[in-house]
């Protein structure tokens, strides 16, 4: 069994590598339940609907041109979905390093978050926000 | 600020004709057009400001076109800058202190502003 820790994980938003700011990802693909069960079922039934895709990301708050705020302050009144990538690893794209990507629109930003003499730190989330929802290209 | 586009539709090419044209256009008037295919988006060259930015290397330019939105957020964010046309050179990385040697120490410009050879450095 190969098992995968998380060290160079690689975080791309609007082709901006905000890699050396991040330290958690997490990449939801869900679709939606619909309740198909009908009178006289002994069991429920559940069909499968549309999905959804969410990319949510802890980073290090950084004010520096090019960095966490300059990055994502402007996609919070941005109505243009911006790819969002993650990856296992930061080498290329490939089966045993597959992407995750997603036309995100960023929803929510958490500008500052932290107590005293913590490092501060900030939350992104990113929602579909194309029909193509989540893909995992592996080139 | 505005972008370059090319009619495509039937409307698009009535209204603005069939040359290559400017326009600054809202974020939903833009979408409007490139989604109904009334305009296409022409790439433009763009200079990478910082060192982080995955399409191409910090002061080296490439082609996109981008929308908008995506433009003006990577401007703001401090990523990248248009090239026009009287600004084509290409952006030389400055030495870091950290990379000279023993011997490229500083040596002061001269009093008409030019640097002085290093070779006749105290002679």
């Amino acid at each position: 069994m190969s098992v995968q820790v998380l060290l160079d994980v690689y975080v791309s938003v609007n082709s901006v590598v905000l890699s050396d700011h991040g330290n958690q990802v997490t990449v939801t693909d869900t679709r939606a339940e619909l309740d198909a069960t009908a009178f006289g079922a002994t069991n429920k039934i559940v069909a499968k609907g549309i999905g959804d895709g969410t990319i949510s990301m802890q980073l290090f708050q950084d004010f520096a041109a090019g960095k966490t705020h300059a990055t994502l302050q402007p996609l919070l009144n941005s109505s243009t979905a911006v790819p969002v990538e993650i990856r296992p690893t930061s080498a290329a794209r490939s089966a045993t390093n597959p992407a995750t990507l997603m036309q995100g629109l960023l929803l929510n930003y958490n500008f500052l978050q932290g107590q005293v003499g913590e490092l501060s730190t900030i939350t992104a989330e990113f929602r579909n926000g194309s029909q193509t929802g989540i893909t995992y290209p592996t080139s | 600020m505005g972008n370059t586009y090319r009619a495509t539709g039937e409307r698009a090419k009535a209204i603005y004709g069939e040359d290559i044209l400017e326009l600054d256009l809202s974020v939903a008037d833009e979408r409007d057009a490139l989604e109904g295919k009334q305009l296409e988006l022409l790439p433009r060259t763009y200079r990478v400001l910082s060192d982080n930015f995955a399409t191409a290397a910090q002061g080296e330019t490439f082609d996109a076109a981008y929308p908008v939105e995506i433009e003006s957020a990577l401007i703001a964010g401090g990523h990248i800058a248009r090239v026009t046309e009287d600004d084509t050179e290409p952006m030389t990385e400055s030495v870091t202190d950290d990379t000279k040697t023993p011997d490229d120490t500083d040596v002061p410009p001269t009093e008409d502003g030019a640097t002085p050879d290093p070779d006749k450095k105290g002679k």
